[in-house]
């Protein structure tokens, strides 16, 4: 049954263009302003701030895994195409978990292999005493919490798409939270400026948040999860609640 | 099977579906009538578990539609002919819904095929006519070969050899014992599909009849005579209403052509016509849901 949903799910996901636009713009995105950010910093004193650094890309492309996110699930009930998904899979919360579970599997997959070539292009492009080392833990550390971080933004947009039903108010308040508010906080400073910018889902790959409060990674990553699981456990219960 | 028992659905102030208690029986075409807004599609969404009903139950085949495992192998439904992502090709579209109930693709093709969509599988459903989008859902609705059909306005949008071929598959299917429900808000679609009706008037249950009584019903006979006079006295005596029809002969309503004929003989009047009415199922209805239409155009004045 399982391996039938996620089947389904990656025909559905598959075969609509939003999909492969999103994938597209997020490999130039992501990939394109990583290189020029490797390209533009000629020396770095660590190996894993060099990589950081070509990451920078993420920081714009998480919006579009914010709009694959939504897109999963608010275009199936934009379209009405949601009538016949749940008349044929009536565990909505089943039918939910697979839908997301193939769009966070293509978005890690895709921030992987970009975050890699990223790295590459930080080897290639930034002078670092002793080189960066692909095997270096904390170069390696920076690369999984990229991955995660787009995983964990990928489940709160799907969160999001499944409460709100719409991609227009999905989108925006996913572009909001993850994008608009965590610098808007920040740049308003002192400590409550600070503490929300910190307690916002912003993407932190490293000891520094992009355009967010410094964040320790591990803090970071719980509170990235805290916002994802929230929202992912409030979409599938109102999904399960409401009517189609 | 469907069972409704005191199915009721209540949106903010508007009672959709009010207390509704039916059996579909399996082996025959039950038409669901009822004027637009009636709560045709409301009582199949709580049926197909996409609506929550406010009061009462749903069932198919015994249980909660929600409840079922692989639903598409025990129920087909179409809904809403537009219930469909523009942006995906026909065989995408259904290639989906299949694997989510472990079909296998070619099973796509076959329904492809059996609906006529075959030129047009491959192009996104965007561009698809109403008529085409019908077909669509009915290929969707088929793809587990379904022992229980549920159809809403299936013919809606088609053209006169499409509504043919519905009526012939839902007929088909039923002979084959599935259970048929299909719904229109045009009893002329009905006449020559449906074997039962159960039909609506806001949302309320006005009959759950076998298509012959409702026509059975109000049927008359019609006779004519050279001495109608004495012909409608015997009639009247004999318990039946009469009435003259403006080219002589007489609309006899509560006995049937026997009891008419033999009336007419014992009182020695000669009969040159002898004629069962059945009335038009349109009539019928209208009949019966005159009172009960939710949105009813105004008059010229």
């Amino acid at each position: 049954m399982t391996a039938d949903l996620l089947r389904s799910a990656w025909t559905r996901l598959g075969s609509v263009r939003s999909t492969w636009w999103c994938t597209a713009v997020y490999v130039v995105v992501a990939a394109g302003a990583g290189w020029l950010a490797a390209a533009g910093t000629t020396s770095s004193t660590r190996a894993d701030v060099a990589v950081a650094v070509a990451l920078t890309g993420f920081g714009f492309g998480q919006l579009v895994l914010v709009v694959l996110g939504v897109l999963a699930v608010s275009a199936e009930f934009g379209t009405g195409s949601a009538v016949a998904a749940l008349v044929a899979v009536p565990r909505r919360t089943a039918w939910l978990a697979a839908t997301t579970a193939v769009v966070a599997a293509w978005a890690a997959l895709l921030t992987a292999v970009l975050a890699v070539a990223c790295a590459v292009a930080a080897r290639v492009l930034v002078a670092v005493p002793g080189g960066v080392s692909l095997t270096d833990p904390a170069v390696l550390r920076t690369l999984g919490l990229q991955v995660a971080g787009a995983v964990l933004v990928t489940v709160l947009a799907v969160g999001l798409g499944a409460l709100l039903r719409s991609t227009a108010g999905g989108v925006g308040l996913g572009m909001a939270l993850v994008f608009v508010l965590p610098p808007v906080c920040a740049l308003a400073g002192g400590r409550w400026g600070t503490a929300a910018s910190q307690a916002l889902p912003a993407l932190r790959a490293g000891e520094d948040a992009f355009l967010a409060a410094a964040t320790p990674w591990p803090v970071g990553l719980a509170v990235m999860a805290a916002w994802a699981l929230t929202a992912w456990g409030l979409g599938a219960l109102l999904l399960e609640r409401r009517d189609v | 099977m469907i069972e409704l028992d005191g199915l009721t659905k209540v949106f903010r102030d508007r009672v959709a579906v009010d207390d509704l208690t039916v059996r579909v029986e399996p082996g025959r075409v039950t038409g669901f009538l009822g004027p637009n807004g009636s709560g045709k599609t409301t009582t199949m969404r709580c049926v197909l578990g996409l609506a929550r009903p406010t009061a009462g139950t749903a069932t198919v085949l015994g249980v909660p539609y929600r409840r079922l495992d692989r639903p598409l192998l025990r129920v087909g439904a179409l809904v809403d002919p537009r219930a469909r992502h523009p942006g995906r090709t026909a065989h995408a579209h259904l290639l989906a819904l299949a694997r989510s109930n472990g079909l296998p693709g070619r099973r796509v093709a076959e329904v492809v095929d059996l609906v006529g969509l075959e030129a047009v599988a491959y192009d996104r459903v965007g561009g698809f006519s109403l008529g085409m989008g019908q077909r669509l859902g009915i290929a969707a609705a088929l793809l587990g070969d379904p022992e229980v059909l549920l159809l809403d306005e299936p013919v809606n949008g088609l053209d006169p050899e499409g509504i043919r071929w519905v009526r012939e598959l839902l007929r088909g299917l039923a002979a084959e014992g599935r259970t048929v429900l299909v719904s229109s808000h045009l009893m002329s679609e009905m006449e020559d599909t449906a074997d039962h009706l159960v039909v609506l008037g806001r949302g309320r249950l006005l009959a759950d009849v076998p298509m012959a009584e409702l026509l059975g019903a109000s049927a008359a006979v019609r006779v004519r005579s050279p001495r109608a006079p004495l012909l409608a006295t015997a009639l009247r005596t004999a318990g039946a209403r009469v009435q003259p029809e403006p080219d002589g002969a007489l609309r006899v309503e509560g006995l049937d052509p026997r009891a008419v004929g033999d009336v007419a003989f014992a009182a020695g009047v000669p009969v040159h016509e002898l004629t069962r009415v059945v009335p038009s199922l349109e009539a019928a209805y209208l009949a019966l849901t005159g009172g009960e239409v939710e949105f009813r155009a105004g008059s010229p004045r």
